[in-house]
C-alpha cells in the first residue's frame, strides 16, 4: 500500500486490532434485537409474577440487566409454560407474544424441543417458512413500486409479502437517465433471522428483486442479476407463463443465494435471496408466489 | 475458513484499488473513504465464511461488496456504516495530502472534465450541487450553505446527480472493470 495514504492506514490499524482479539468477543446484537427481546422479557415476566422458573438442561433463568429481565445470550430462546408450553423462535413477531407464564430462556430451539416445548403457531395472517416469518410487505414498498410503474413503460411485478422483520427503511428504483426513459427497477433490502439463517451475515438476509433490460443488465451488474456473482442456471422453470431459469448466484464455488429470472415482453425479471438451502429458494419461490404485477 | 491475518493481507493488497475504484464513480475522496471503509468492515464479517485460497476469487467477492455498497449509496443518497458501527471501527480524517493523492491516482481531474461535459443532462438543482461539490470541491456544508439546504439534502442531490450520470460516465470508468 502507498504509506501516503494515511487515511487507509489509519483503517488498516484498526482491523489489525481487529483481526488480533477472538471472533466471538466481537458478536454483537443490533439493536432492535436487544430492545425486542427486553420488551418481550419484561412483558412476560411481569405476566409471570412469581411463577416459578422451570431450569432444564440447555437452558437458563431469565437475568435482570439495567433493571429489565433479558434472556441471556447464549439462551436466546424465550419459552413459556403457560397458558401453553410453547417456546418462541428469536425473530416472532412481537406484537403477536401473549401473556405467560413460566419463563425459561433456552441455548436452542432443538434444546426446547426436547424439553417437551412446542414452536409458538405463526400469529394469524404470518406464514412460516422454517425459521422466518412472512408478512405483508411494508407500504413503502408498494408505494415504490407505484411510482415505478408510472415511469417504466413495462409491468412491474411488486412483492405482496417478505421476511419479517424488514429492516430496510427505504426503497428506491434506479432512473439512470433524464425522464426515466431506461428506468430500471431494483428493490432490495435486508431482513434479520436467527443466528443459524446466514445469509450477508449471520442473522441477516437479504433480498433484491429487480428488473431490466439486457442492455442494463450489463450496464448495472452490480444491481441486477447476481449482483457481481457468479450465475449458475441450476433448471427452468415457468413463472405466470413466461419462461424462466433458476439460477445459483455462487462465490468460491459456494452457493450464497438462489436467483429466479423471468423474461417478459423485453424485460428480464430477478428475484433473489442469500442463506441456507434450500429455504432461501423456499422464500423467492413464496416471494414470486406473491408478486402483484402493475400495469 | 481463511486465517485473520490474511484478510489483513487482502486489506494491504487492495485497499487502495477499492478506494480508487469507488473514488472513480462517486468522484469524492471522502464519500469514497466511507464506503471503502464500510466495505472492509462487510469483507470482514463476512470472512469466516470465506475458504477460497484463489486471490482472484477474493478480489472478486471483494469488489462485489464494494459495488453494493455504491449502489447503496447511489439509490439512498447516503452511505451505510452498519458494518463499522457494529464492530465499532471509524471512518479516518481525510488529510488534503492524502485526499489530493488519491485524486491523483483516480485520474479525477480526467473524469471532472467529462463529468463537466455532461452536466447539461441534469435537473438544475442536481447540476448546481455537482457544480459545487464535485467541480468546484466545496465541503458539503459549503454547499449545502450555497443551495440553501441542509446538508442532508445536499448530499441528496449530488449522489442522484451523479446516479443521473452513471450512464453518460459509464463509457469512461469501463476500463477500471479489469481491476477486479
Amino acid at each position: 500500500m502507498n504509506h501516503a495514504l494515511d487515511a487507509l492506514q489509519d483503517l488498516g490499524e484498526q482491523l489489525e486490532r481487529l483481526a488480533a482479539e477472538p471472533r466471538t468477543s466481537r458478536r454483537a446484537w443490533w439493536p432492535w434485537q436487544r430492545r425486542t427481546l427486553a420488551a418481550v422479557a419484561v412483558a412476560l415476566i411481569a405476566a409471570s409474577g412469581a411463577a416459578a422458573v422451570t431450569l432444564t438442561r440447555g437452558s437458563s433463568p431469565p437475568v435482570a440487566i439495567y433493571g429489565m429481565k433479558l434472556c441471556p445470550v447464549s439462551y436466546p430462546y424465550l419459552a413459556a409454560s403457560a397458558p401453553t408450553r410453547v417456546v418462541y423462535p428469536t425473530d416472532y413477531p412481537q406484537r403477536s407474544i401473549p401473556e405467560s407464564r413460566g419463563v425459561t430462556c433456552f441455548a436452542s430451539l432443538t434444546d426446547a424441543l426436547d424439553a417437551g416445548y412446542g414452536i409458538a403457531p405463526a400469529p394469524a395472517g404470518d406464514t412460516r417458512l422454517e425459521m422466518l416469518y412472512m408478512q405483508p410487505a411494508p407500504a413503502s414498498v408498494l408505494s415504490v413500486c407505484q411510482r415505478a410503474s408510472s415511469e417504466i413503460e413495462a409491468t412491474v411485478y411488486c412483492p405482496t409479502r417478505l421476511p419479517a422483520p424488514w429492516v430496510t427503511p427505504a426503497l428506491e428504483y434506479e432512473c439512470p437517465t433524464d425522464g426515466c426513459g431506461v428506468a430500471l427497477l431494483s428493490l432490495s433490502g435486508s431482513f434479520t433471522a436467527p443466528n443459524s439463517y446466514v445469509g450477508s451475515a449471520p442473522g441477516v438476509g437479504e433480498v433484491t428483486i429487480w428488473q431490466a433490460t439486457d442492455r442494463q443488465q450489463r450496464l448495472y451488474p452490480y444491481l441486477v442479476g447476481c449482483l457481481g456473482n457468479r450465475a449458475r442456471p441450476i433448471r427452468h422453470a415457468t413463472y405466470r407463463g413466461n419462461p424462466g431459469v433458476w439460477y445459483d448466484c455462487s462465490m468460491f464455488g459456494g452457493s450464497t443465494s438462489s436467483m429466479l429470472e423471468w423474461h417478459h415482453g423485453n424485460e428480464s425479471y430477478g428475484i433473489s435471496a442469500d442463506g441456507p438451502t434450500p429455504l432461501r429458494q423456499q422464500v423467492v419461490q413464496y416471494i414470486a408466489q406473491h408478486m402483484k404485477a402493475l400495469n | 475458513m481463511a486465517e485473520a491475518s490474511e484478510f489483513i493481507e487482502l486489506y494491504q493488497r487492495d485497499a487502495q484499488a477499492v478506494l480508487v475504484f469507488l473514488t472513480r464513480r462517486v468522484l469524492d475522496v471522502e464519500v469514497a473513504l466511507d464506503l471503502t471503509a464500510e466495505t472492509f468492515a462487510q469483507a470482514w464479517r463476512g470472512w469466516p465464511r470465506v475458504r477460497s485460497g484463489n486471490e482472484a476469487e477474493v478480489r472478486g467477492w471483494l469488489f462485489t461488496i464494494a459495488r453494493r455498497q455504491l449502489s447503496h449509496y447511489l439509490r439512498r443518497g447516503r452511505v451505510e456504516r452498519r458494518a463499522l458501527l457494529e464492530l465499532g471501527l471509524t471512518v479516518p480524517v481525510l488529510s488534503e495530502a492524502a485526499a489530493t493523492e488519491v485524486e491523483r491516482l483516480a485520474e479525477l481531474d480526467t473524469l471532472r472534465s467529462q463529468l463537466d461535459r455532461q452536466l447539461s443532462r441534469l435537473s438544475e438543482e442536481q447540476r448546481r450541487a455537482i457544480q459545487l461539490r464535485i467541480v468546484d470541491e466545496l465541503s458539503y456544508p459549503a454547499v449545502a450553505l450555497e443551495l440553501g439546504t441542509s446538508e442532508s439534502t445536499a448530499r441528496a442531490r449530488v449522489s442522484r446527480g451523479l446516479r443521473t450520470l452513471a450512464l453518460a460516465l459509464e463509457p469512461a470508468v469501463a476500463h477500471q472493470r479489469s481491476a477486479p
